[in-house]
C-alpha cells in the first residue's frame, strides 16, 4: 500500500470502499498495529501509533471488528464481551493480590454492564449469554464482536464488513444496529468497510474509495460515486450508484 | 437438605477411599475398580442425571468443601497401623499440584509444555541441595525450590513468546531431554545416584519424621508429612481456583483461544503468558519441594520425558482447563497405580492407551470445564426473566 | 587427522539416519500440517520388526537380509497407514494440541508395548550382522565395509524419495495437495490416497533407518526411538520444515554438530545432545523457516 492520507475526525463515519484486493482490510489492520508500515506513521489523538504494538493502540481507544468473525467459541457469549474491559484497562496481577476486592466488584460491574449493552441489541441474546459462541447464530456472533468492540466506548470504531455473509435480512438488521450505535455515540468515528453501496450511501457522511493499495477518491457518496477513476476500478466504468 | 445429602454423601465417599485403600485382597479391590469404572461410565452416558446428583453440590459449595477438608484432615486417624497409604495418599498430593501447575500452563493458557518433569525437578533438587549441603530449614527451601522452578524457567522465556504450538512442544520436550542429562552427568548434585538424605521438614522444633500421639493413635513421619501435603494441596488448589475465576483466568483462555482479538482488545499477550507460565512453574517446584522433603532422596530417573508425558495425560484425561477434572484423575492415576501393584509395569501402556481413547472419543476430559458462572446472583437475575 | 577422519565418517553415518527419519517430519508437515510424534517409535518398531526375521537371514545370509530390509518396511509403512488413521486423520478438524499429544501418547504405548511384550524388551537387543564385515583403510582412515553400504542405501534413498515426489504422479498427487487442498482435491486427487501414499513412504524411511541404526551400532533398545523421534524432528527444522533438502540438510548439520561436540569438547560427549539441541532452539528462535524454509508470514 502507498500513497494513503486519510483524516478522521470525531463524528465521522467513513465508508470505505474499493474493489476485491484494493486494501481496505489490509488498511485497518496497519492502523490496528497488526501489521507496521514500512513508511510514514499514524497520529491519533497526536500521539504517533504507527509503530506502537496492537495491545497499546487498543487501549488508546481504537476498537476493531474483523471480516471473518474472531472470537473464542468455546467461552460464553458474556465472557467474550467483558474481555473488552479488562484488556483495555490496563488490568495486571498485581490488581488481583492486592486488590483483590475491587477487582470482584469491578468484575460484576462489567457483567452488568455487557449485558446492559447485549439489551441494547438485542432481548433475546440476552437468554443466550451463558451459551458458548459457537452454538450462536450468525448474526449474533457479529453483534457479540461489535459489543466487545463497543464496550469500553472507543474514539474510533473500526467495522471491517460487518454485513460479510449474511442475508438480506440479517444484513437489514445489522445495519439498524450499526445505525443505532451512531445516534447513540455521536463523538465516536466509525470507519466501515462495505461493499453494498446503497449501504453506504445510507449510512456515511464521507466515502473513502482504495484501488491497488492507494486511494483514488474521497468525498461524499455522490462525489465518489461520480468519480470517472472509481467508476473504471468497479468493473470499467460502469455507474455504481 | 442439600445439606445433608452432601455431608452424607461425602462421608459415604469417604468411607469407601478408606476401605478402598485398606483392603488387601486384591479381589475386593478390582470389584472397587469395576466400580468406580461403571460410575464414571454411567456419568458419562447420562449427563442429565449426573448433573441432578450434583447439584446439591454447587448449591452448599462452601459446605462441601469444608466439610471434605474435615475428613481428608483426620484421614490419619484410619491410618495408624497402615501408615504406608498415607504415602501413597501425599504423593497423589503433589501430583494434584503438579497436574494443577501445568494445567494452568498448557489447559488454561494454551502453552504445550512438556517439561514439567524439569520443573519438577528443579524444585526438587533445589530443596535437596539446600537442605542436604546448607542445611537450610524447610520453610526456607521450599519457597527455594519453588523460585528456581520459576528461574529455571525463565531460559525458556523467549521460546515460550517466540514460539507457538508444534515447534513450542518441540522445544519443551529438547529441554526436558537437556536437563534429564545435565541431571545424569553433573556429578556435583550426584550423577544418576542423585541426591539422598534430604531432611524431613521442620518447623518451630517440631521435626516432621518423628512420632507423636494423642492418646491410643500414634502418628508417624508419614501422617505428618500427609497433613503438610493436604495444607498445600489445599493452598494450591485455592491458588488456582481463585486465578481461574478471576479476570484472569478468563484472559489466559483469551490468549489461548485466540491470539489476535486478544490483541485486538488490547491484552498484552507476552505479559500474561509468562505470568501463567511463571504461576504453573511455582506451583510444580512447590509439589517438587515437598517431594524432596517427603522421600528424602531425588534422583534423575522420576525428572524424566516419561513423568512429564504421566503429567500431561492427567490433565488431558481429567480435562483441560478443568481444575476438580484434573484433580481427580491425577489422584485417581496415582493412587491405582499404587494400589494395584500388578498394573504398576503396565501404567503408562495403560494411560497411554486411555489418553488415545480420551482424544479421540471425549475431548473435554472426563469433567469437562465449564462456562464460566460469573457471580450465581448474575446469572439467575438473567434467568428469571 | 586420523581422529578428525573418523568422527567426520561418524558424523556421516549419524547424518544419514537422522535424515531418513527428518523426511518423515517433513513430508508430513508439508503434506498434512501435522507433527506425527511418534515417528520416531515407528522407526525403531522397524528396527524391533527386522529382529523377527533374523532366523530367515541365518539361512539365506544376504538374500535374507533383503528379506528382511523389504518385510521391515513393508510391515512399518502399513503400521504408520493404519496409526495416521487412527490418531492423526480423525483429528485433523481439532486444535493441532490434540493431534501433538495423540501422536506422544501413540509413541509412548509402541515404546511400552515393545519394552512389556517383546521378549526380554527391557534390555537392549543384539541386532544382527547383515553386511559384510571388514574394511580398508585409506591414508590411515579406517573404513568399515558397513558403513560404506549404510552410506550406500542411505544416499540410494535420498534420491529415491526425491524422485517419487518429482517424477511420479503420486508425487505429483502430493505435492499438489500440500500447496492447496481444495484445488488439488478438484483437480481428482485422492485425499485417501494421498494421505496413504505419504505415511507408507514416511514410515517406510523410518524404518530403514531403525534397521541401519541397528546395524551400525549392532543393538536395539526400546528407548532409541524418542531420541531419534526429537532429533528427526530438531533436523528438520532446521532445514526447513516441509523441504525434503532441508531435511537432509538438518540431519547431517545436526550430526556434525553432535559429533564435533563430543570431539573437540573437553568431557563434551555427555553434553553432545545438549549443545545440539540448543542449536536447534536458537535456529527456532531465530530462523524459524530453517535453512531452505520459505519464509511465511502469519495472516490475520
Amino acid at each position: 500500500m502507498e500513497d494513503i492520507n486519510l483524516q478522521v475526525n470525531a463524528g465521522d463515519f467513513i465508508g470505505l470502499i474499493g474493489p476485491n484486493g484494493s486494501g481496505k482490510t489490509t488498511l485497518l489492520n496497519i492502523i490496528t498495529g497488526m501489521y507496521t508500515p514500512s513508511s510514514g506513521d499514524i497520529i491519533f489523538n497526536r500521539t504517533p501509533i504507527g509503530q506502537a504494538e496492537p495491545h497499546e493502540i487498543a487501549r488508546l481507544g481504537i476498537a476493531r471488528t474483523f471480516q471473518h468473525i474472531r472470537l473464542c467459541n468455546e467461552l460464553s457469549a458474556l465472557d467474550n464481551i467483558i474481555i473488552g474491559y479488562f484488556g483495555r484497562s490496563r488490568f495486571s496481577i498485581r490488581h488481583l493480590f492486592f486488590q483483590g476486592k475491587k477487582v470482584r466488584q469491578k468484575q460484576l460491574a462489567d457483567a452488568e454492564k455487557a449485558v446492559a449493552f447485549v439489551r441494547f441489541f438485542s432481548e433475546e441474546l440476552v437468554d443466550r449469554l451463558f451459551d458458548k459462541v459457537k452454538d450462536l447464530p450468525y448474526i449474533d456472533r457479529r453483534r457479540i464482536e461489535i459489543c466487545r468492540a463497543l464496550v469500553t466506548e472507543p474514539k474510533i470504531l473500526l467495522l471491517d464488513e460487518p454485513t460479510a455473509g449474511m442475508n438480506p435480512e440479517e444484513t437489514m438488521e445489522v445495519i439498524d444496529d450499526i445505525i443505532k450505535i451512531r445516534e447513540s455515540y455521536q463523538d465516536m468515528a466509525i470507519i466501515m468497510i462495505e461493499h453494498d453501496m446503497d449501504v453506504i450511501h445510507k449510512i456515511s457522511n464521507r466515502v473513502v474509495c482504495l484501488n491497488y493499495g492507494k486511494k483514488i477518491a474521497e468525498g461524499t457518496f455522490a462525489e465518489v460515486a461520480n468519480n470517472q477513476e472509481v467508476q473504471s476500478a468497479y468493473l470499467g466504468g460502469e455507474t455504481i450508484a | 437438605m442439600n445439606k445433608l445429602i452432601v455431608l452424607l454423601s461425602e462421608t459415604v465417599l469417604f468411607a469407601l477411599l478408606i476401605l478402598f485403600l485398606i483392603a488387601e485382597s486384591v479381589s475386593i479391590t478390582i470389584l472397587f475398580i469395576v466400580a468406580g469404572f461403571l460410575c464414571a461410565a454411567a456419568v458419562l452416558i447420562f449427563p442429565k442425571k449426573a448433573e441432578r446428583i450434583i447439584k446439591p453440590f454447587a448449591k452448599e459449595r462452601r459446605t462441601a468443601i469444608i466439610f471434605s477438608m474435615i475428613l481428608m484432615a483426620i484421614l490419619p486417624f484410619f491410618f495408624t497401623t497402615q501408615p504406608y497409604w498415607l504415602l501413597t495418599l501425599s504423593l497423589a498430593g503433589i501430583y494434584i499440584m503438579l497436574a494443577n501447575g501445568l494445567n494452568m500452563q498448557t489447559g488454561t493458557t494454551g502453552l504445550t509444555n512438556f517439561s514439567g518433569a524439569a520443573f519438577f525437578g528443579t524444585g526438587a533438587y533445589t530443596t535437596g541441595l539446600l537442605s542436604v549441603h546448607l542445611g537450610l530449614p524447610g520453610w526456607l527451601t521450599i519457597p527455594a525450590g519453588m523460585f528456581a522452578s520459576v528461574l529455571i524457567g525463565a531460559i525458556l522465556f523467549f521460546p515460550v513468546l517466540k514460539v507457538k504450538g508444534h515447534y513450542l512442544a518441540l522445544v519443551t520436550i529438547a529441554f526436558g531431554l537437556m536437563f534429564n542429562i545435565m541431571l545424569n552427568n553433573t556429578d556435583a548434585i550426584g550423577g544418576p545416584q542423585g541426591i539422598s538424605g534430604v531432611k524431613a521438614f521442620a518447623i518451630g522444633g517440631f521435626d516432621f519424621s518423628g512420632m507423636w500421639a494423642i492418646g491410643p493413635f500414634i502418628f508417624s513421619s508419614y501422617a505428618n508429612n500427609y497433613w503438610l501435603t493436604l495444607l498445600a494441596a489445599i493452598l494450591a488448589l485455592a491458588f488456582t481456583r481463585y486465578i481461574y475465576n478471576s479476570p484472569v483466568g478468563l484472559i489466559l483462555n483469551y490468549v489461548r483461544d485466540d491470539e489476535w482479538s486478544s490483541k485486538s482488545q488490547g491484552l498484552n499477550i507476552s505479559y500474561w503468558k509468562l505470568i501463567a507460565f511463571c504461576c504453573g512453574n511455582a506451583l510444580i517446584g512447590l509439589g517438587g519441594a515437598l517431594y524432596a522433603h517427603m522421600i528424602g532422596y531425588v534422583a534423575p530417573d522420576l525428572f524424566s520425558f516419561q513423568t512429564s508425558l504421566l503429567l500431561l495425560s492427567m490433565v488431558l484425561l481429567g480435562g483441560m482447563d478443568s481444575i476438580p477434572g484434573v484433580t481427580v484423575a491425577a489422584f485417581v492415576m496415582i493412587v491405582l497405580t499404587e494400589k494395584l501393584r500388578v498394573i504398576q509395569d503396565y501404567r503408562f501402556l495403560i494411560f497411554g492407551l486411555l489418553v488415545i481413547i480420551m482424544i479421540i472419543f471425549r475431548k473435554e476430559g472426563l469433567i469437562p470445564s465449564r462456562v464460566r458462572p460469573y457471580f450465581p446472583k448474575l446469572k439467575s437475575v438473567l434467568m428469571k426473566r | 587427522m586420523d581422529m578428525i577422519g573418523q568422527q567426520l565418517m561418524n558424523a556421516v553415518m549419524l547424518g544419514t539416519m537422522y535424515s531418513l527419519v527428518a523426511i518423515g517430519f517433513s513430508l508430513f508437515f508439508g503434506t498434512m500440517n501435522v507433527i506425527h510424534f511418534s515417528h520416531g517409535d515407528i522407526s525403531m518398531l522397524g528396527a524391533f520388526i527386522a529382529l523377527f526375521f533374523v532366523p530367515i537371514i541365518t539361512q539365506y545370509s544376504v538374500l535374507g537380509s533383503v528379506i528382511m530390509f523389504i518385510g521391515a518396511i513393508v510391515i512399518v509403512a502399513v503400521l504408520g497407514i493404519f496409526l495416521s488413521g487412527l490418531v492423526i486423520q480423525p483429528l485433523q478438524s481439532s486444535p493441532q494440541l490434540y493431534t501433538l499429544l495423540a501422536t506422544l501418547e501413540a509413541g509412548l504405548v509402541i515404546r511400552e508395548a515393545i519394552r512389556l511384550f517383546y521378549p526380554g524388551g527391557k534390555m537392549s537387543q543384539k541386532f544382527p550382522i547383515i553386511f559384510p564385515s571388514g574394511g580398508f583403510s585409506i591414508g590411515g582412515l579406517t573404513i568399515r565395509f558397513d558403513q560404506l553400504f549404510i552410506l550406500a542405501i542411505g544416499v540410494a534413498v535420498f534420491v529415491a524419495t526425491v524422485l517419487i515426489v518429482n517424477k511420479t504422479s503420486l508425487g505429483m498427487a502430493i505435492r499438489a495437495y500440500s500447496q492447496d487442498k481444495e484445488a488439488s482435491m478438484m483437480m481428482g486427487v485422492s485425499e485417501s490416497k494421498v494421505i496413504a501414499v505419504t505415511f507408507a513412504l514416511g514410515s517406510a524411511l523410518a524404518a530403514i533407518a531403525g534397521i541401519l541404526h541397528g546395524t551400525y551400532y549392532r543393538e536395539v533398545i526400546y528407548t532409541m526411538g524418542l531420541t531419534s523421534g526429537i532429533i528427526g524432528f530438531s533436523a528438520a527444522t532446521i532445514g526447513g520444515l516441509g523441504s525434503i533438502w532441508g531435511a537432509i540438510v538438518g540431519g547431517y548439520l545436526f550430526a556434525f554438530i553432535q559429533t564435533s561436540v563430543s570431539a573437540f569438547v573437553p568431557g563434551g560427549s555427555e553434553y553432545r545432545d545438549v549443545i545440539a539441541f540448543g542449536v536447534m532452539i536458537l535456529f527456532l528462535l531465530f530462523r524459524p523457516t530453517g535453512i531452505l524454509g520459505e519464509r511465511q508470514s502469519e495472516r490475520v
